[in-house]
């Protein structure tokens, strides 16, 4: 799924330096789609954010999975659900993927995280729609990045109950 | 579906069913407000334990309700079979929280179906052979694995005694929200910890078992003399499954 973006994004990048085509590819993240880009401030304020949100997870983190508590506003799947963007079909973009939230910084910084090769990376409930799991199921072995792609896409218009972090 | 007939097992389940005739829940007489449906906003402690009754007698050969739920429930189904490996080398090694286990009585060709899963042991063996302590048992009697501190070096899996835990292989492309996971990593059944902790007291394969009309599945608070789980236990003759290792399981079965 990553790969996909990443490749839709170079695809885009090389159309966009060579045919200087400035069309938003579908699938792109949309300007302020955000919860977060509605709002004025984080779960903190922004420079203490800045500096410490990764010990504030990471105190989380310990926290949840210790102790059980789950009434937080630290929670990874709180980021996440207020910090992804959306597409022009209201489609939740990856968090981790190009330019999305918690990747700019880190590519900058040089920072590599495993958190996603766990946490989803957009806002899932329980139970995607039952026929997309047929055709997970179908192609799970070759794990089509189409598929997870649309996979993701009908587990967030997906029917069972909704799960966030906090 | 992952059926096993393990005759081996018939002969310490019948040493387990002498042993633990006597079986006794920790006797808690304290009273404690009933879970309200909203995440929770202090640590758990050691005033709930929580259990499960299996009775095996209303466990239909067959069915694979709760199995299926608990795949669901926990994507466990999200996860493919490796490119190249055959069915039957992906049967055996697939992430799976409860297995259908089978059991025959060669003297009587009796089969018990069974579904065996972590039994949430207060001496948990996998605890104690944890190198990075990521194995852990929560004070409400969850046994859990902190994948944030497993290296996955699989001790854990050796020392279960209920081969109750299953091994990530490959990368996990297709992620929930509430159950994460990644390559590395082992885990097993978590009593739906996920929705323990927004105050539900049910699990999945509880509920399927129960929509399926067999209610062979009672979870519950075992130190509640009052809830299901613990009326029943009062009732009924159950055993631990291998009692001779004193484990103390959270798990409890009947008509073994
Ligand atoms: C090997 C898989 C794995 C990796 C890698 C991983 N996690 Fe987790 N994480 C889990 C699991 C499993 C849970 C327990 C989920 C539950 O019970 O809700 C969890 C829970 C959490 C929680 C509490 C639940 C929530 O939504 O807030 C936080 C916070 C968290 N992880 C942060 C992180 C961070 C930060 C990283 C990266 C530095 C990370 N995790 C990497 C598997 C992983
Ligand atoms: C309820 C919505 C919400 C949640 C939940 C939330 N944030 Fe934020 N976050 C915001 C908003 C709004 C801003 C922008 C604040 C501003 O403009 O100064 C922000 C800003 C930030 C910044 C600074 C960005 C910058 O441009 O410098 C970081 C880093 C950050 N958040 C990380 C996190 C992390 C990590 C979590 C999870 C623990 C999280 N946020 C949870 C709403 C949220
Ligand atoms: C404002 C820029 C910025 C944003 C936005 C941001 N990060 Fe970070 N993050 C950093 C920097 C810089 C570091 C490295 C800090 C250090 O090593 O001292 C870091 C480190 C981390 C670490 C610790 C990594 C490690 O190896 O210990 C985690 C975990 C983390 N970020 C999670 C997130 C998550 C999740 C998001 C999205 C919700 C996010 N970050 C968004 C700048 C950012």
């Amino acid at each position: 799924m990553i790969r996909n973006k990443v490749m839709r994004l170079f695809v885009g990048f090389a159309l966009g330096l060579f045919v200087s085509l400035g069309v938003a590819q579908a699938g792109e993240a949309i300007e302020g789609s955000a919860k977060a880009d509605k709002l004025e401030s984080c779960v903190r304020d922004t420079p203490f954010m800045r500096r410490n949100h990764f010990e504030l997870i990471e105190h989380q983190r310990d926290i949840t999975v210790h102790e059980g508590i789950r009434k937080t506003d630290s929670s990874i799947a709180g980021c996440i659900d207020c910090h992804v963007r959306r597409d022009a079909e209201g489609q939740p973009v990856p968090i981790n993927a190009p330019g999305e939230f918690c990747a700019t910084c880190h590519t900058r910084a040089a920072v590599t995280l495993d958190c996603f090769s766990c946490h989803a990376t957009v806002p899932t409930p329980i139970n995607p729609a039952p026929e997309l799991l047929e055709e997970v199921k179908a192609h799970a072995a070759g794990m089509d990045p189409e598929i997870i792609e649309k996979a993701h896409a009908g587990m967030e218009s997906g029917s069972a109950k909704q799960v966030t972090g906090n | 579906m992952s059926k096993q007939t393990d005759q081996g097992r018939r002969d310490f389940l019948s040493r387990a069913a002498t042993a633990a005739a006597a079986t006794t829940v920790a006797p808690g007489v304290f009273l404690h407000s009933v879970a309200d449906a909203a995440p929770r906003a202090e640590p758990v402690t050691s005033k709930v334990r929580w259990g499960m009754l299996i009775d095996t007698t209303k466990c239909a050969d067959g069915c694979t309700a709760c199995v299926e739920a608990c795949d669901v429930e926990n994507g466990l189904d999200l996860i493919g079979k490796p490119e190249g490996a055959s069915d039957a080398e992906w049967e055996r090694q697939r992430p799976r929280w409860i297995r259908e286990v089978k059991l025959k009585d060669n003297l009587t060709d009796r089969i018990t179906t069974m579904p065996m899963l972590c039994q949430h042991c207060e001496f948990p063996p996998c605890v104690d052979v944890c190198p990075t302590g990521a194995s852990f048992r929560r004070a409400d009697g969850l046994v859990l694995v902190d994948r944030h501190t497993c290296i996955g070096c699989r001790y854990c899996m050796m020392a279960c005694p209920y081969k109750a835990r299953s091994f990530i292989h490959e990368n996990v492309l297709l992620k929930s929200t509430a159950v994460p996971r990644g390559k590395g990593c082992v885990e097993s059944c978590t009593f739906c910890v996920h929705r323990l902790d927004q105050g539900e007291t049910t699990t999945a394969c509880q509920d399927a078992c129960s929509k399926d009309g067999h209610q062979a599945i009672i979870f519950g608070d075992l130190k509640d003399p009052n809830s299901a789980v613990s009326q029943a236990m009062s009732k009924y003759p159950t055993v631990e499954v291998r009692a001779d290792l004193k484990l103390n399981t959270g798990v409890r079965y009947t008509g073994l």
